[in-house]
């Protein structure tokens, strides 16, 4: 048989030429539609482009796309093209055929020895490094898909859609890592800021953005001159001036307003973020909210103040009971039956340290039952004048070198009050007075009324109080320190009750004193108070 | 030989070193890229004889395709264009110039143990260096020296003096081209794979595989069978034309940038897979 040489056919190599000018033509359409498929990085939109891509080059009639799974090291079906396909399925992608092709990278038929009605082909998705996975095919077999071009093109796109995988691959890890850091900085109780070197904010966690009062932490890439505050600013001015010196902050502890109302204590430190070669890239803000730490310290405060109330208690309560003890045993064993002088001398003290026990008691019941919310006012009209003569009688009785002095300036109006409460707050304040003038002395009680108040000011010329100790007279347990006031007894509750029952009153009471030349209290309580439903009712 | 003569000489070369039309055919189906199996398939079972070489080429250990390939439009389809292309090459080149039995001055079957040796080493050299379609590679290396056993055959005498200076001397036979002809293999197998219309990077690589620079964009292609020439020459594989190793160009060594360690593993798989090439041999 005699062979041409197809070289001398004109027809074959016009057919050629006008095949390479469609070839060009074909590739660079190829390159743009790679363009897009190797910008994408949403792995969906790769998979369906690129079985899109495939489909136009070799019309296939069923399609199925396996990827490798990394963590189970197996390959797994991740989306199907076309219609159903039977025999597809039925292909065994363990077999030493499918190794073959997997290895070689190359698209190849796997049965075209089989007369069958499709051909079924493997087109290998290699990156990189490995094989990525694979796409089963089945198209028909009349068709003479296996073209050299064909081979080329798919080839082609199928690295370009491998390229894409990766990069999509290395995204989303990306994607991933950065959500995880983002998860680590939200989860830290700390407020957390980050400024580049030209202070544009690079990061910003919600504790920070709460701290600065910013309405959103979309401030990524803002200067925070822009956003933050203006106290908050002039504060990270001056951090990030020190920082850039010097490398870090210490903490240091500042007022930031996140709201108009709220001022909250900030404690900051900083500290130079830096490339692995040292070159500075910016600033890590740790923002601190004092506000707990504080709460934390007055709670201990008020624990301590519990555990000395205790003690202070009992010791309080020890005493007068003895005294009682003592005095009734007295009676009893020692004072004559018939000596009636002396017997009604020692009752009159049982009586009074009697009087005191049960004055301590109430002061405790009260404080409960503040501290429960269970107390109520049982409201009456009340003659306040009244009230505070009973009570400079009561004193009287008790003290023989205290002078009192009233001043009620004529007619005082009745006002609608709790009588026994009332009596309580005058009998308190009056008798701190006595028991802080220990060397007697003038107590002087006056009391006006205006503009629907009623005025009192209980004034005397004992120790005073320290100007420190005033601010918190009116906690619960507290007693101002003076070893003067040492051996005077007290629980240290019966300002804070007295307090408590003015407020319930819509009354307040204000203390004046210096040290040495006495206390004035004054004590204001409206003639008709708005109370409440609440207050009204006594349970 | 006077250097003038060159042109004339080489003519004549062109006139009488022709591929066989089946070959040439395959080639020319091969260019086009539209090109269905099915064509270059009936191109090739034109020849019998070839075709059933090809198939017992693709059959070897070489490609280890795990079934029977048994038509020649299947082992297209599996090993690719450019391999079968290829193998119609190798074939009908070696069957051009396939050692004839007789002892002779040029060692034939040496020289196509060195050029299957250096296909292999190419091969395994353009994998390294990431090159993804190695199988070109491989006939980079085989054809690399084709200028050679083209001056053995059309100028025999000349070339006869070429070896017997390169046996006095001890010297390259590259310089002993130069020195009796005037020009060197590699500018002969440059001319006829022109002839032939062989992919241009082919006639580049067998042009410049002494100086791989020269290449220009092949330079790379050039560098790799530059080096698997060499390295084919330091563990004897086949036999050169001469029994001594070339000068290394520095910018083909730092092109493919190998180490110590890497050259170690390069020559044990080279040794294993010139093994699993022996049923190349007659090609």
């Amino acid at each position: 048989m005699k062979i041409t040489p197809i070289e001398k056919d004109a027809g074959f190599l016009r057919q050629t030429i006008s095949d390479l000018h469609e070839q060009i033509d074909l590739l660079s359409m190829l390159q743009d539609i790679s363009k897009q498929l190797i910008s994408r990085f949403d792995f969906n939109n790769i998979i369906s482009l690129f079985l899109g891509m495939v489909k136009e080059i070799i019309h296939y009639n069923a399609a199925a796309l396996y990827l490798h799974d990394e963590q189970k090291k197996c390959w797994r079906l991740v989306d199907r093209s076309g219609a159903d396909d039977p025999e597809l399925d039925a292909i065994d992608i363990q077999s030493s055929i499918v190794q073959w092709i997997l290895h070689e990278g190359r698209w190849s038929p796997l049965n075209p020895e089989h007369r069958t009605k499709n051909s079924i082909s493997i087109l290998p998705l290699t990156g990189a490094q490995k094989t990525m996975g694979f796409l089963l095919m089945s198209s028909h077999a009349d068709r003479d898909v296996f073209t050299q071009s064909n081979m080329k093109l798919l080839s082609f796109v199928a690295s370009q859609a491998s390229i894409a995988l990766e990069n999509q691959t290395l995204y989303a890890q990306l994607h991933q890592s950065r959500e995880y850091i983002e998860n680590i900085l939200e989860s830290i109780n700390n407020g957390i800021v980050t400024i580049d070197m030209e202070n544009r904010v690079t990061q910003i966690n919600k504790n920070a953005t709460a701290m600065l009062g910013l309405p959103s932490a979309d401030i990524m890439g803002t200067p925070y001159h822009d956003t933050f505050d203006a106290p908050a600013v002039a504060v990270i001015d001056a951090v990030r001036k020190r920082t850039l010196l010097d490398g870090f902050t210490p903490e240091t502890v500042h007022d930031f307003y996140p709201t108009t109302d709220l001022k909250i204590p900030v404690a900051i430190s900083s500290s130079l973020l830096r490339e692995p070669d040292g070159t500075s890239i910016g600033i890590t803000f740790v923002l601190r909210d004092m506000s707990a730490s504080k709460e934390i310290e007055r709670l201990r405060q008020l624990d301590e103040l519990k555990s000395e109330f205790v003690s202070n208690v009992s010791h309080e309560l020890r005493t007068p009971m003895s005294i009682i003890k003592s005095y009734v045993e007295a009676i009893l064993n020692q004072v004559s039956p018939s000596d009636y002088h002396t017997q009604r001398e020692f009752l009159h003290i049982v009586n009074n340290e009697a009087d005191r026990l049960s004055n301590m008691v109430s002061d405790l019941l009260d404080i409960s039952r503040i501290e429960a919310g269970k107390f109520y006012l049982d409201l009456e009209e009340v003659d306040i004048a009244a009230v505070i003569e009973s009570v400079v009688e009561h004193l009287q009785g008790k003290s023989t070198v205290h002078t009192f002095t009233t001043d009620l300036s004529g007619s005082l109006p009745n006002i609608t009050a709790d009588r026994d409460k009332i009596y309580r707050v005058f009998l308190n304040v009056l008798d701190n007075a006595v028991k802080f003038s220990p060397e007697g002395g003038v107590v002087s009680i006056s009391a006006s009324t205006r503009d629907d108040t009623v005025t009192c000011v209980i004034a005397d010329n004992g120790i005073g109080i320290a100007e420190p100790d005033i601010e918190h007279i009116f906690d619960k347990f507290y007693r101002a320190d003076t070893s003067d006031a040492g051996n005077i007894s007290g629980t240290g509750l019966g300002l804070s009750i007295v307090k408590h029952i003015l407020e319930e009153h819509k009354g307040s009471i204000d203390i004046a004193s210096s040290p040495g030349s006495g206390t004035s209290v004054t004590i204001i309580l409206p003639v008709f108070a708005d109370y409440d439903s609440g207050s009204r009712t006594d349970t | 030989m006077a250097r003038t003569n060159l042109k004339k000489q080489l003519s004549k070369i062109s006139d009488l070193a022709t591929l066989p039309v089946v070959a040439n055919n395959v080639i020319q189906i091969t260019n086009n890229p539209k090109s269905s199996a099915l064509e270059v398939a009936k191109a090739i079972s034109q020849d019998a004889a070839l075709t059933s070489r090809i198939l017992k080429m693709a059959n070897s250990a070489m490609y280890g395709f795990p079934q029977k390939i048994t038509t020649i439009n299947h082992a297209i389809v599996i090993l690719g264009f450019a391999n079968i292309r290829n193998l119609v090459l190798a074939a009908s080149i070696y069957d051009m110039f396939a050692p004839n039995g007789q002892p002779q001055l040029f060692d034939r079957v040496g020289f196509w143990e060195h050029s299957l040796a250096c296909g292999i080493t190419s091969k395994l050299l353009a994998k390294r260096l990431g090159i993804k379609n190695i199988e070109e590679a491989f006939i980079w290396g085989l054809l690399h020296d084709l200028g050679k056993i083209v001056l053995d055959t059309y100028f025999h005498t000349d070339f006869a003096g070429v070896i017997k200076l390169v046996e006095e001397k001890n010297i390259l036979i590259r310089d002993a081209e130069m020195e009796v002809l005037g020009y060197d293999h590699a500018e002969v197998g440059g001319i006829v794979a022109g002839n032939w219309n062989l992919p241009q990077t082919l006639i580049k690589v067998i042009r410049f595989h002494h100086a791989p620079p020269q290449a220009n964009e092949s330079m790379r292609l050039a560098a790799i069978v530059h080096m698997a020439d060499i390295f084919c020459r330091a563990i004897d594989l086949g036999n050169g034309g001469d029994r001594k190793i070339p000068c290394m160009h520095p910018e083909a060594w730092e092109l493919l940038d190998l180490d110590k360690e890497s050259i170690k593993a390069l020559f044990t798989e080279m040794e294993q897979e010139v093994i699993k090439s022996q049923a190349f041999l007659p090609i």
